[in-house]
């Protein structure tokens, strides 16, 4: 059995050379400024971060209760 | 006005760093599709979260590093799924530039690429927790300290996966 280091070897000798890719980059930076413009075009309420709608989930099921246990 | 700095900011970061990610992509999924969405969607995402990056001991490369691994081991599925590799060779074939100057002829780099596309099999048969280290390692030669940054884990934990993936990939092998 090949011991470990001759498997490191082999992934070593394995590593696909660098590429720099020029078709792709120019292609994807045109569409991440499209993504960034149409981002900004939506409305304010979508911008805020993951932890204010838990917060505001949160804030609502306590309203919830409230009102169910008061109106008994 | 601060749209146009924040481009031309983020411009400097997409031209320093595309490279690395594309190719870090590039060789955990094998498939030149996928590969582009990796980049584009790593990219996306570092540029709608630019405000949330503090320095704090986590370099701006290994932050990209990190949300680049997290889209390829969501995307785990489909990178089983698809068929890899065809296209890698001709792409590269047709680029025919190398960013780390190694300017390989088409025989040398069939070689090569058939090495990788038997490697990245071995590999695909991996948890991708141990595909992730094993390539940040020995593709794109990272050190334990950077992989351990991009991963948010331990130095001693990097180092046993590694060692587990390596004792996994053996018997793939």
């Amino acid at each position: 059995m090949r011991d470990l280091k001759e498997i490191e070897d082999l992934l070593r000798q394995s590593r696909l050379p660098d590429t720099d890719a020029p078709k792709s980059k120019g292609a994807i930076w045109h569409r991440l400024i499209k993504e960034q413009r149409r981002r900004r075009r939506l409305p304010r309420l979508f911008w805020f971060p993951p932890w204010v709608w838990a917060l505001l989930s949160l804030l609502m099921l306590a309203i919830s209760v409230f009102i169910m246990v008061t109106t008994r | 006005m601060a749209a146009q700095k924040d481009r031309a900011a983020f411009e400097a970061i997409f031209n320093t760093y595309y490279t690395r990610i594309y190719n870090y992509a590039l060789r955990r999924t094998g498939n030149i599709e996928l590969t582009k969405d990796v980049a584009a969607e790593t990219f996306s995402k570092a540029f709608t979260n630019i405000e949330r990056y503090k320095w704090k001991g986590v370099s701006l490369s290994s932050w990209l590093y990190r949300i680049a691994t997290n889209e390829i081991n969501q995307n785990y599925r489909k990178v089983k799924r698809i068929s890899p590799l065809n296209d890698v060779l001709s792409e590269q074939l047709q680029d025919g530039t190398h960013a780390d100057g190694a300017l390989l002829n088409s025989e040398e780099m069939a070689m090569q690429h058939k090495k990788f596309q038997q490697m990245h099999r071995a590999l695909s048969h991996l948890k991708p927790k141990y595909q992730t280290v094993l390539t940040l390692r020995y593709f794109e030669e990272k050190s334990i300290k950077e992989i351990a940054e991009i991963l948010t884990l331990s130095q001693n934990t990097v180092k046993t996966h590694i060692r587990r993936g390596l004792i996994k990939l053996r018997a793939c092998l």
